[in-house]
């Protein structure tokens, strides 16, 4: 198999166990379907962007829950804001626990706001190396000359 | 030379035959389907949203899908955009009350347009429900049967979403996340739906007058 063959199913298969692990969902599918030539990088920098919001959504909820009298409704704004972009990049983990979190906020529930932020911390930071690796891969398949799988 | 290797000449038949175009067959079909997927050319939308990122990718379907876009990060600069536009039209009906020559109507082009709002319902400063009720009074009050189609835009579950939408005086809602077809469908439907009220009312005032 040549070089840009390994390359192509290696891919293939990280791209596949993003999906199966629960990493991602479709509508991280729905966004590469936006890459076109005119844009090749439009997915690495919606990426970028999603983990940068992230970072700072997940501060100020930091900051907010270290607060003597906690401010669950705005908490609960960013924790909306997380799980819209989530949702809208794919990180099907990360709106999950969104979900779970936006309970925790209703319920203004401090301990289970912190186990949350934490899991939102650690799923947004899985993530952001896993499409490293993604990303990385395709760089070296375009290198080697060849295409990009489509899933 | 052996006569074997000769071109046969060309035959007046060839000569008929139209140009070969230039771009492979494999392309023709890809730009036929990507002129499939531009259902909503033509179309300007105002994209009200606070998040960048959403912003960023919400833009990029819409292009995709043939509009034009113009994005707002909030109710306030929504409410402005729409103050501009209702300058706009005011500004034209009465230029062409006037009758005035075309180099005077075609002023109005500094004004906006758009066909539909697409609103974000959580948004800081003002939310999207008091945009809507704020551009809605105004539509009111220009007298212009001026009724924009806004399509909410929100991450509520369903539940949550027809009652305040429909109340604030959106006319549908889709659900985040952004998907091109129900986008697409969605937009041409509601559209499609508002302009045959529009022209019902329209027959209806005319039979009856």
């Amino acid at each position: 198999m040549d070089v840009v063959s390994q390359l192509q199913r290696q891919f293939v298969d990280y791209s596949a166990s993003l999906y199966r692990e629960g990493y991602v969902d479709d509508q991280f599918n729905q966004l590469q379907q936006l890459k076109d030539e005119s844009n090749p990088d439009f997915v690495v920098e919606v990426a970028t962007l999603f983990f940068d919001d992230s970072g700072k959504l997940v501060n100020k909820m930091a900051d907010a829950l270290e607060q003597p009298s906690v401010d669950f409704k705005l908490i609960d704004s960013h924790v909306h804001q997380l799980k819209g972009s989530s949702s809208s990049v794919g990180a099907a983990r990360v709106k999950n626990v969104c979900i779970t979190f936006r309970n925790f906020c209703e319920a203004q529930n401090r301990e289970g706001c912190l186990i949350c932020l934490q899991q939102v911390n650690h799923e947004c930071s899985i993530l952001k190396n896993k499409l490293q690796t993604l990303f990385r891969l395709e760089q070296q398949i375009t290198a080697a000359g060849g295409s990009i799988p489509m899933h | 030379m052996s006569t074997s290797n000769e071109q046969p000449p060309q035959s007046a038949e060839a000569e008929l035959h139209p140009a070969l175009s230039l771009i492979p067959i494999e392309e023709e079909a890809a730009d036929s389907e990507d002129e499939e997927k531009r259902t909503l050319e033509g179309l300007s939308v105002l994209l009200v949203e606070d998040q960048v990122l959403l912003q960023v990718l919400g833009t990029k379907i819409l292009k995709g899908l043939g509009a034009t876009v113009s994005v707002v990060n909030n109710g306030v600069q929504a409410v402005e955009a729409m103050t501009s536009m209702i300058a706009g039209e005011k500004a034209k009906r009465e230029a062409e009350a006037a009758n005035v020559q075309e180099g005077s109507i075609s002023e109005t082009s500094v004004f906006p347009h758009y066909d539909l709002i697409l609103m974000d319902c959580k948004m800081p400063e003002m939310n999207g429900y008091e945009a809507t009720k704020e551009i809605r009074k105004m539509e009111a009050e220009a007298k212009m049967d001026m009724d924009i189609l806004i399509i909410a835009f929100t991450s509520n579950a369903p539940s949550e979403n027809g009652e305040d939408c429909f109340a604030a005086g959106m006319d549908a809602y889709m659900q985040k996340p952004a998907n091109a077809d129900v986008m697409a469908s969605t937009i041409l439907s509601k559209l499609s739906e508002k302009r045959n009220r529009v022209s019902s009312v329209a027959e209806a005032v005319e039979n009856t007058a």
